[in-house]
């Protein structure tokens, strides 16, 4: 990280002051052990604050101790103080000053700080600027050795530093949280016996490490969030390095997941610190419960925190590919896109009739592509139809043909058989007339005569029995004739094996 | 003999008595075959004797089957090469002008945008090609010969039509696949980057012919031939 980019993160931090009270508080008591004054105060407020939720959620009126009302303002320094401390605290951590340093090394950094955030003074108020600003961080932040003329940072000042940096930029470390871990663990087992013990187990151990691992809970969420700034930042504003940039930040992320995946199973000593406390004997206590509530919430807060740091990174993952993709082919893709277009602004086209479809109408129209683009040629066997119905009709299925066999030396007989039946017809129609012309000139016939010269003349019974009704058939429904059968057989000596009814027709009309 | 039956012996498998006469229509149909679930017997089919069929193809109907793209882009087609473009030219079709844009924006929203990652819905991709800023008016100008603002019911309905038709059209080239269960979803299939293998010259050298272009228009002042009749601009 630029060091400019640090110094913006910090600079953030220290406007967030609510936030930085409630830090600073929780974490300092441990390190101001040796302070016993300051301790019992830190103490004091501990106490308070761990009552605080529920003062909260009664809305009773909050009764901070008045000291604290009252230091506020020197505590948490303003922003320019706040920096001073800070750059004071690097220069000696990279050895640019000794740990005590006189006076003219406080003017020089107060000078930098100011310059840094363009604060400006008129001629004159400098000095009694710096001198101010001197004896606000003598409160709390400097200690001055009377006899050696020298300044060093307090120990509060260096925890503010230290915490400070923690805040923006604290190094994973999930071998070290699995100690915390332990250490919770081991030192609750002891812990367990009385509401005093549990009490300092919760106050002192339970919320110095909660902040250690919170620190680097955030610590995660925050270098996910610089990446996607990064990541915001490349897509904007298109990088000569623009691979490298990726790769990097694509390399940052599998960090975060992987310390994201440790850290997760570094937390796993928490579910025994849990069981713990709900086989503890001091569940009567209202105010264990209290805890015990606030520690399980926490935990649970950490755990979503984590799947919430996973499920972001599986959320960019696939943003970062895609935006490989693009690199390999941003040409690629705006050489696409100026294709298309070329081809919407040179196509040309032609309209002819409106179209009148079911339920709209459209414009018939004839596109042409732009001079030097041709259309292409897609192989295509079949019919552009797919649909079985319509294939059905372009390829109808094969007809059955029945076969038709001819026996050639059978036709003979079959012609004269025909010939014969033709012939016996034409006999029939002879016959008939006969009658006919014989009932208008007789008035009255009588049929077996003329059966019996059928039978004579032409030897056919068939037709004769076809003549017979015939004539039955004819006269009896044609108006002015008359048919009468009667029941005695008309014989004939020449055919002796046959006898006929007796059938008379008589002409009546005439 | 031996020689020749083993030469295609694919067709002589389980598979082929039940896959190849439809993969075969879908084939000359000139359909694009890809390992979507529609399609999924026929493409493990066709990887499975790929050279076989490929033979068949070549030496049987003087055409080439064709695989491109990788793993899950890959895709099958038939298409003729040089020796046999002059053999059977007549088996083939033109891909339509106005089929032809539609297939280019499609491509470019699957390749660039990938607006939609599964399944477009019609009436959004028509009211998206109708709202791009970028191409609306050409679109307007070559199916309505109006801006859209002034576009009438029918200039609006004509634009629907090209869509959907294109649209049909694609699904019976396998370059998208409508939702057997609702006919207003459909998938871009990886198949529709055939488009952009038939115009990969043009495309790649688009500079140069906006170039060219962009020359004729100031050398002719900018005057074209007017085509059609009725409100040519």
């Amino acid at each position: 990280m630029s060091k400019k980019r640090h110094q913006n993160l910090l600079t953030k931090s220290l406007r967030n002051s609510r936030f930085l009270l409630r830090i600073l508080i929780l974490s300092t008591i441990y390190q101001h052990r040796e302070n016993k004054g300051l301790q019992r105060i830190y103490l004091l407020s501990m106490e308070q604050l761990s009552l605080i939720p529920p003062a909260l959620r009664s809305s009773r009126t909050l009764h901070f101790p008045k000291i604290l009302r009252e230091r506020y303002n020197l505590l948490v320094p303003r922003q320019e103080d706040g920096l001073i401390v800070l750059a004071l605290y690097q220069k000696i951590r990279a050895g640019t000053i000794e740990r005590s340093f006189p006076e003219r090394i406080i003017i020089e950094t107060i000078k930098q700080v100011y310059v840094e955030l363009g604060m400006t003074s008129a001629r004159g108020e400098e000095t009694q600027k710096y001198d101010e600003t001197l004896h606000r961080l003598l409160r709390h932040f400097l200690d001055k050795n009377i006899e050696e003329k020298t300044y060093q940072l307090s120990a509060y000042a260096e925890n503010f530093c230290d915490m400070l940096e923690r805040e923006v930029h604290t190094a994973i470390n999930p071998s070290q949280i699995q100690k915390t871990f332990t250490d919770l663990l081991m030192l609750l087992s002891v812990k367990l016996e009385n509401m005093e013990d549990f009490r300092h187990w919760y106050h002192t151990q339970f919320f110095k490490h909660k902040n250690d691992i919170s620190a680097q809970l955030r610590s995660l969420q925050n270098q996910i969030e610089e990446t996607i700034e990064q990541l915001n930042e490349l897509v904007k504003n298109e990088q000569d390095n623009f691979r490298e940039m990726l790769i990097g930040c694509e390399a940052l992320l599998d960090r975060v997941k992987e310390q994201a995946d440790k850290l997760s199973s570094a937390f796993s000593s928490k579910d025994d610190i849990k069981q713990l406390l709900d086989d503890a004997t001091l569940t009567d206590e209202f105010e264990f419960r209290e805890m015990k509530r606030e520690v399980r919430l926490y935990f649970k807060d950490i755990e979503l925190r984590l799947i919430n740091v996973s499920h972001t990174i599986d959320r960019i993952k696939p943003k970062i590919n895609k935006l490989y993709n693009d690199f390999e082919k941003r040409d690629f893709d705006r050489k696409i896109e100026s294709f298309l277009i070329y081809m919407l602004k040179n196509s040309t086209s032609k309209f002819g009739r409106s179209k009148k479809l079911v339920g709209r109408t459209v414009h018939d129209v004839e596109i042409t592509l732009p001079k030097n683009i041709q259309t292409k040629d897609i192989y295509m066997d079949r019919s552009k139809l797919l649909t079985l119905d319509y294939m059905q009709l372009l390829e109808p299925p094969p007809v059955q043909l029945q076969s038709h066999d001819f026996d050639e030396e059978d036709l003979k007989r079959q012609a004269m058989i025909r010939q014969q039946q033709i012939d016996r017809e034409r006999r029939i129609e002879h016959w008939y007339e006969k009658i006919s012309s014989d009932l208008e000139k007789k008035k009255k016939v009588n049929f077996g005569e003329y059966y019996y010269q059928i039978l004579h003349k032409d030897n056919d019974f068939e037709q004769a029995i076809k003549t017979a009704t015939l004539v039955l058939k004819e006269f009896t429904k044609k108006e002015g004739f008359e048919v009468s059968v009667s029941e005695e057989f008309v014989l004939d000596p020449k055919q002796p094996n046959i006898g006929i009814w007796k059938m008379q027709v008589k002409n009546t009309g005439s | 003999m031996e020689n020749a039956s083993k030469k295609y012996g694919f067709l002589e498998t389980d598979e082929a008595e039940n896959l190849f006469a439809e993969l075969d229509f879908m084939l000359k149909s000139g359909q694009h075959i890809q390992n979507y679930p529609h399609q999924t017997e026929f493409f493990i089919f066709l990887e499975k004797y790929e050279d076989e069929i490929r033979l068949y193809y070549k030496n049987l109907f003087h055409v080439q089957l064709v695989g491109k793209g990788t793993d899950y882009t890959r895709y099958f087609f038939l298409d003729m090469d040089e020796e046999s473009r002059g053999i059977v030219k007549s088996r083939a079709k033109k891909l339509a002008p106005e089929y032809t844009l539609l297939g280019i924006l499609l491509l470019k929203i699957h390749r660039i945008d990938k607006y939609f990652i599964n399944d477009i819905y019609v009436p959004d991709f028509i009211q998206l090609i109708k709202s791009n800023e970028e191409y609306k008016n050409y679109i307007y100008g070559l199916f309505a010969k109006r801006r859209e603002k002034e576009a009438t019911e029918i200039d609006e309905s004509t634009i629907d039509e090209w869509v959907r038709n294109s649209l049909m059209q694609f699904e019976r080239l396998g370059w998208i696949h409508f939702d057997p269960r609702n006919k207003e979803l459909f998938e871009i299939m990886p198949s529709i980057d055939r488009l952009f293998t038939m115009y990969s010259y043009e495309i790649h050298n688009i500079d140069r012919l906006i170039d060219e272009t962009n020359a004729i228009e100031e050398t002719t002042g900018g005057l074209y031939p007017v085509e059609g009749g009725d409100g040519a601009e």
